[in-house]
């Protein structure tokens, strides 16, 4: 009796699901895009193309066709016609199940230089424009947080990361801020950040540090990142996830990680330190107090490659980061430490 | 005529907590077993003659089980982890209930009567977790490959079943000895309208094999 339970009840699991139709695909997304040998950086977040090229590749990239553009498996690629490079071309990629993706492509400047004399106020908070548009900051994080704090998050000057002017023009000012209780969870301090790469907001809500996307592709062999900054400590005493730690010094961090990566690939601050497609890293041993109101030079130096870029064959990203409180990742250091970074240059070997 | 008697139960539930019909996004259930599900219960029954009559009961049960099903473009949203999962999903299921089934009963001969009615059932406890393991996730903003990601939503779960039962008893020995096997559809999902976690709804369709004692 029970073995015949037992077959009607599984018979039922079993044959209800077979004579069904084929379940579709609803992947529509461009997973490469690669034109005059440069892999472009998809960002199916906001449906668009990006292709960074240093300014001597520009001409030839626009002259130039996408050679290799691969999509979803079962998805078909059409596009809106005329030349790839007009404004308003779009690319429009059908999942097997219907379901359509249009993407933009955008060809921006891979710069080797920043002053950060360019800044735009959007949503309340200061973002790098122009020129600086690789750059990114957590503000966009921070300005959700600070509705939730029931802070003033259409000021500017609420915010961790922000344009300031100092001796050199416009600077980037990074500073650790007070945090609070978000989303029923203690975020003791807000530490500023400020780095090249993207912040990509559909997973701030749930976690930051994977929120922070760090590097931008960059076609050539970095060998090192100049830069003036000043740092001052917070007035206060350490805390530590609260705790008040009397006596220990914050320190700033500013590091440089260039890394493989394939298209759809982005590293995050959370997991970039034990990825093994690091090849090089450069990184300020010392980032506590500068003396005086003066900036100092400091070099971020990628000496150590673990293997040869093998541009024909990967593609590669840099990533640039500076932070306020070297642990803020873990709510360490003191609120009002302040960091001003200024005129960034990359050389190349 | 009014004819009072009590009916003793201890059974064992066996089936599923499953979505009906069974979608086609899932596509082979690789494995399954029932686990040991018991039931407690007791029935007070009115005979209004010899062939007719009613009971209402009290159980005291659990129905449950594991699984694992491959899915193609399946909805799951918890924590960090949201869109259409492609892979395998393990599921792991446990409820206790406090049933309370109101039957119509028809007796064919001495030793033979089969019934039919409906049940409500309180939720004392419960437990519905497993992973979406070895696939990919379309988040919408791209392909994520997945290893194994735990899902738990013994939290969300409505508090109550209900449900319609049929069933039959069989006196077999004399006129106290009965084996009773009776089949038990829940008509409402086991996680409540605005859950999001899963995309189906999750019906308890459960058999159950029991020995009585009447009284």
């Amino acid at each position: 009796m029970k073995k015949f339970i037992m077959i009607l009840v599984c018979a039922g699991v079993f044959c209800s699901c077979s004579s069904d139709s084929e379940v579709k695909s609803s992947e529509n997304y461009i997973e490469e895009f690669k034109v005059a040998n440069i892999s472009a950086e998809i960002r199916n977040d906001l449906n668009q193309i990006y292709i960074f090229v240093f300014p001597e590749n520009y001409e030839s990239i626009l002259a130039a066709q996408p050679s290799n553009i691969k999509c979803s498996e079962n998805a078909t690629l059409t596009n809106s016609g005329g030349n790839w490079t007009d404004k308003d071309f779009l690319y429009t990629v059908t999942a097997e199940n219907g379901e359509q993706r249009s993407y933009r492509v955008y060809i921006d400047i891979a710069r080797r230089k920043y002053s950060f004399e360019s800044w735009g106020i959007t949503n309340g908070y200061y973002s790098p424009s122009d020129s600086n548009s690789s750059w990114s900051s957590g503000n966009p994080g921070i300005k959700m947080a600070l509705q939730i704090l029931e802070r003033d998050a259409e000021n500017p000057k609420s915010y961790p990361t922000r344009d300031t002017t100092d001796i050199y023009g416009g600077a980037v000012l990074l500073e650790t801020l007070e945090g609070g209780n978000v989303f029923g969870r203690e975020v003791y301090l807000f530490s500023g950040n400020f780095f090249l790469g993207n912040f990509n907001v559909s997973k701030a809500i749930s976690d930051e540090l994977a929120a922070t996307e760090v590097g931008r592709m960059y076609t050539a062999k970095p060998k090192s990142i100049k830069g003036y900054y000043k740092y001052k400590e917070g007035p206060g005493v350490f805390m530590s996830k609260g705790v008040p730690e009397p006596g220990r010094n914050d320190s700033c961090n500013i590091y440089a990680h260039f890394y493989r990566s394939e298209s759809n690939i982005t590293l995050s601050v959370k997991d970039i330190d034990k990825s093994n497609l690091v090849i090089a890293t450069g990184r300020l041993p010392n980032c506590s107090e500068t003396e005086g109101d003066e900036f100092q030079p400091f070099e971020l130096t990628l000496n150590n490659y673990k293997s040869e870029p093998d541009f024909a064959n990967h593609s590669y990203k840099l990533a640039i980061v500076f932070s306020a409180s070297k642990n803020g990742d873990v709510f360490a250091g003191k609120i009002g430490s302040k960091l001003i970074i200024d005129e960034i240059e990359i050389t190349d070997y | 005529m009014l004819n009072f008697s009590f009916l003793f139960l201890l059974g064992l539930n066996l089936g599923g907590t499953m979505p009906l019909p069974m979608p086609n996004n899932i596509t082979k259930v690789e494995s399954y077993s029932p686990g040991l599900a018991p039931s407690i219960g007791i029935d007070f029954l009115n005979w209004f003659n010899k062939k007719t009559g009613v009971s209402a009961g009290l159980r005291l049960e659990n129905k449950g089980m594991k699984s694992s099903a491959s899915v193609k473009e399946y909805s799951m949203n918890f924590e960090d982890f949201h869109g259409k999962f492609n892979g395998m999903v393990d599921t792991e299921m446990s409820f206790n209930y406090l049933g309370l089934p109101i039957l119509a009963r028809y007796l064919f001969t001495e030793n033979l009567s089969v019934y039919a009615g409906a049940y409500y059932a309180y939720l004392l406890s419960g437990k519905f977790k497993g992973a979406a393991n070895d696939g990919f996730l379309n988040s919408g903003n791209g392909r994520m490959e997945i290893i194994r990601e735990k899902y738990n939503f013994s939290n969300d779960l409505r508090n109550h079943d209900a449900g319609l039962s049929i069933g039959l008893n069989f006196l077999p020995y004399n006129e106290r000895l009965l084996l009773s096997f009776d089949f038990n559809y829940g008509l409402v999902s086991v996680f409540p309208n605005d859950f999001t976690g899963i995309e189906d709804d999750m019906q308890n369709i459960y058999g159950k094999l029991s020995v009585g004692y009447l009284f």
